[in-house]
């Protein structure tokens, strides 16, 4: 693979767009979810409606009667983003407008878990729409309780180290895939470039299209403030987050090789993890290299797939 | 209902809609009130410019030359060296070792970079932005790189300027020292027509104190001295005034300025600076066979390392402890040099081991010549008897004033410290001091514009955040072959390409420096970063910055940093 994972400087005059969404807003210092709602915004433009459930994100947006979101922001139900978002798709049709995004933008737990139901319905039945799942790896708005998305062995209010996680994270890319979706892309915000071409393929594209990003979450994950961004890069290059994009369910490309960075350089810097003995990041490692194989094969899988085409 | 500095105030509760719906953005929440600590922008000092000789604003030249805006890196060098194309090549670029890129790959070639710069200078003609005169006119005696700098920023002051220079040759040590396998004469030609071009005059064959006086000078409004140190120290053996022993600076001379000599073929260069190096190496181009003896070791020899490796690279012998006792000659003829052995003893003033002579331990080197390149010090015959001076150097006080009003001295004769880049430096401070003088001003030591409001903090390697570098590693320079240039005066280091100068550059970390890359207003999850109007910095809008502190940790060459908000209790 000769793909580099050195991040280029981010050029001036592409990420220098206008900006949707406003300051003021109320996520904890160093937090992810707004700087990449920023990102999206920028690319989707006002012509946007975000639908969310119960979530940080919900609160992160500002009081009645204030919204950093800088679009008409609608919130529903916890388990209900994709099929709220759906209706509101109907809605626009019966309206006769068709050119507005409609996104959910939801968190793990209103993904992973509890929104999961109505995200697949919405997914089997291509829902025009962009999901959004911001995956900070845990219930973060009730107080840091396991979602499916908690990776084994973290630490979270509700698997404190007595009674570690033992539960692998559930493959959110697999599952996606297996709906058969136009797309599905995994984004980072250490790469801010990447994550554009994303919101930008997705609002191109039509139909149920997801964009999955790892979200820090400095409160839940213990962590500086400081280290959003460099969390979210050691993520890729560790392997822990691989970038990439899923075309109709089948045609997997990798975006970004990851270095293969030890594991314990992206746990070492997070609270999450500080209980962690030698065997358990052996472990830990174990996983993300055979998941990551997993994906690879995948990868190869479609080109050969495309090579046979042509 | 209205609004009040973006805050919804609803007056009755009709007024409240059915469903709650937003009409108003959280831009009201000053959400900077969070913040115990908070990010400010300030530019450290990358450590290349700590130690530039010149005191160029590197960064900024290495900025420019990345981007291909050449001429424009060319004006930024011209604000502290006239003359690139030379210390482009002859400069011992202590700017280059401290280089925090060492650690990450290799070193930036910054000199290589300035040779590139200094040659794109000469064949573009770039010039620097005339001055209107101010009608004064101040002398400078003395053509060396330090006499012909501060013609160049006196100039570029308004002065009209006259060059008085005792040879028949412009230029110094640039030209009857360095030989020109180091430094060809065009380069220096060069530089000497951009100072005509820019109004200088120059009177050659005028020795001040011989055909020169004071009394001449009475035209101009300052004198400035720039003589160098032209007078060879002696060995203080006896015979020493043989026809077969040579002074190593009149010995270059001869050969740079391509007068006829005989000398012969077995050579002894007696010293271990620059001097003896350059003859020894001279010598060997001109078919001799040089040795030189030194009564040192290695790591005292004050000549460059550069060019102590490029000597022993065209195995040139260079003999350590040895020190001359007695010139043999026969039928008037030098036949041998008698020499001691020498150790090292107790440490001297200059800090290094005094060599003392070993009792018995004479023996003798067969050879046709010896040259003596012992150093150099003040040629102090013919100056005004007002003039304060010892044997090494004319005595100046704070902005280069001599004891003799009016009178200025720079360079290698005043307090310089014998490299080319320090005689610049010494030309554009002493330019500037006589101009304060003459408006009765007080001089202060000058600053590059583009480095003013800058901390003199050094930045470090560990500010860093490298995820935005690649490793990689410097181009390799060309340079000819031992035995491809032992046989001419052929320049050995040919400069760098226009696209290798440029990748060079962009290797660059811009130390401490910030370079508007976007990164912090990019991952800014409160927004609160905005370029500033003239596009040259950012500013924070504290009324949001919570103080994550994403910006530091992503600013790729410590240019941001943190520091304590004042929350009281
Ligand atoms: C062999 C040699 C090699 C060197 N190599 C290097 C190198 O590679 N890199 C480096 O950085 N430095 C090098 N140096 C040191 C460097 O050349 C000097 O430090 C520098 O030239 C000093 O500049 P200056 O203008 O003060 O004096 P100079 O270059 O000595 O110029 C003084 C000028 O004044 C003239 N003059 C003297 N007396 C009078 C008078 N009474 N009236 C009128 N004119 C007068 C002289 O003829 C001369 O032209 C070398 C020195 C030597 C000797
Ligand atoms: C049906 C229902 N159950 C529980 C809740 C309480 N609740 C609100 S937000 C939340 C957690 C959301 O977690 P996630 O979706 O991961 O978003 P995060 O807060 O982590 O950003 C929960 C459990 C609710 N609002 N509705
Ligand atoms: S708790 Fe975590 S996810 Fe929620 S606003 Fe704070 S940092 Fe963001
Ligand atoms: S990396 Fe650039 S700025 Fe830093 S010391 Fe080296 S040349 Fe100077
Ligand atoms: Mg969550």
């Amino acid at each position: 693979m000769a793909l580099t994972t050195f991040t280029p400087k981010p050029n001036f005059d592409l990420l220098k767009v206008e900006d949707v969404s406003s300051p003021g807003h109320l996520a904890c210092p160093g937090c992810g979810i707004m700087p990449a709602y920023r990102t999206a915004l920028q690319v989707l433009g006002k012509n946007t409606i975000i639908v969310a459930p119960a979530c940080c994100f919900a609160v992160v947006d500002g009081p009645f009667p204030y919204s950093a979101a800088g679009v008409p922001f609608m919130h529903c139900a916890f388990e209900t983003a994709a099929a709220s978002a759906a209706g509101v798709r109907a809605a626009l049709e019966v309206l006769g407008r068709d050119d507005t995004n409609v996104v959910a933008w939801a968190g793990d737990g209103g993904t992973f878990d509890i929104g999961l139901q109505a995200l697949s319905a919405s997914a089997e039945r291509n829902e025009d729409m962009i999901y959004v799942c911001y995956d900070n790896e845990a219930y973060m708005n009730t107080g840091i309780q396991r979602s499916s998305a908690t990776p084994r062995m973290a630490w979270t209010t509700t698997t404190p180290q007595q009674a570690p996680k033992i539960e692998y994270k559930k493959d959110l890319g697999g599952i996606m895939a297996a709906h058969r979706i136009p797309y599905f892309a995994t984004a980072s915000l250490a790469h801010p470039e990447d994550m554009m071409a994303k919101f930008r393929k997705a609002k191109e594209l039509r139909g149920f299209r997801m964009i999955h990003y790892f979200c820090p979450c400095p409160t839940g994950w213990k962590t500086d403030a400081r280290y959003m961004v460099k969390l979210d890069r050691l993520a890729v290059q560790t392997k822990v987050f691989p970038l990439y994009e899923v075309f109709g369910g089948r045609r997997y490309v990798l975006n970004v090789a990851s270095e293969g960075l030890p594991v314990s350089e992206y746990l070492k810097i997070q609270g999450r993890f500080s209980h962690l003995q030698p065997e358990d990041i052996k472990l830990i490692q174990q996983e993300v290299n055979d998941n990551y194989e997993e994906l690879l094969a995948k990868v190869d899988h479609s080109n050969r797939q495309r090579s046979n085409d042509t | 209902m209205k609004k009040e500095n973006g805050r919804v105030i609803f007056e009755t509760e009709d007024e409240l809609p059915i469903t709650a719906v937003s009409s108003a953005s959280t831009e009201f929440n000053k959400t900077g009130s969070w913040k115990y600590l908070e990010p400010y922008y300030e530019n450290l000092t990358p450590p290349c410019i700590n130690k530039c000789l010149t005191g160029q604003d590197i960064v900024t030249q290495l900025r420019l030359t990345e981007e291909g805006r050449f001429a424009e890196a060319v004006q930024v060098l011209y604000q502290a060296n006239p003359f690139p194309s030379i210390t482009g090549r002859v400069c011992p670029h202590p700017c280059e070792q401290p280089c925090n890129r060492k650690a990450y790959g290799g070193g930036i070639t910054i000199r290589a970079i300035e040779h590139f710069l200094g040659d794109y200078a000469a064949t573009h003609h770039v010039m620097p932005p005339a001055a209107s005169p101010n009608g004064k006119a101040i002398a400078v005696i003395g053509s060396g790189p330090a006499g012909l700098s501060a013609a160049f920023f006196l100039s570029l002051l308004g002065y009209s300027i006259t060059v008085f220079e005792a040879l028949q040759w412009i230029g110094g040590l640039l030209r009857t020292g360095i030989p020109s396998y180091r430094l060809p004469k065009y380069v220096v030609d060069d530089e000497v027509q951009k100072l005509r071009d820019l109004g200088v005059q120059f009177e050659m064959n005028k020795r001040m104190g011989k055909n020169l006086h004071l009394s001449e000078l009475g035209n101009f409004s300052a004198t400035l001295l720039a003589i160098g140190r032209g007078a060879s120290m002696k060995l203080g053996l006896p015979a020493e005034e043989h026809d077969d022993v040579w002074n190593g600076i009149d010995l270059l001379q001869k050969i740079n300025v391509g007068e006829p000599l005989t000398i012969g073929p077995k050579v002894v260069v007696i010293g271990g600076g620059n001097t003896a190096i350059d003859c020894a190496r001279s010598l060997l181009r001109l078919g001799c066979e040089p040795k030189i003896i030194y009564r040192r070791t290695k790591a005292e020899m004050p000549a460059f390392k550069d060019e102590v490796k490029q000597t022993l690279e065209e195995e040139i012998p260079i003999d350590y402890l040895i020190a001359p006792m007695k010139l043999i000659e026969e039928n008037g003829k030098l036949i041998a040099i008698e020499c001691l052995k020498t150790r090292l003893g107790e440490k001297d003033e200059s800090g290094r081991q005094r060599p003392v002579p070993i009792e018995g331990s004479n023996f003798s080197i067969p050879c046709d010549a010896v040259v003596k390149a012992l150093g150099e010090k003040l040629d102090g015959c013919g100056l005004p008897e007002t003039l304060k001076f010892d044997r090494e150097k004319i005595i100046i006080e704070n902005g280069y004033r001599t004891s003799h009003p009016g009178i200025f001295s720079c360079g290698d004769c005043a307090n310089g410290e014998g490299t080319v880049g320090d005689a610049i430096r010494h030309g554009r401070e002493a330019s500037l001091a006589i101009h304060a003088s003459l408006l009765e001003m007080p001089y202060a030591p000058s600053l590059i514009p583009t480095r003013q409001g800058v901390n003199p903090e050094i930045a470090k390697f560990k500010q860093f955040n490298l995820a935005y570098f690649q490793k990689s590693a410097p181009p390799t320079l060309q340079a000819l072959q031992p035995n491809e240039r032992i046989y001419g005066f052929q320049e050995i280091e040919s400069g760098l390409a226009r696209n290798e100068a440029m990748r060079e550059a962009a290797r660059c970390f811009k130390c401490g420096t910030c370079t508007m890359c976007d990164n912090c207003r990019v991952f800014c999850p409160d927004m609160a970063i905005r370029p500033k109007r003239d596009r040259h910095s950012y500013e924070i809008n504290y009324d949001y910055c919570k103080g994550c502190g994403v910006c530091v940790e992503e600013c790729p060459r410590g240019a941001i940093h943190l520091r304590k908000v004042d929350v009281g209790n």
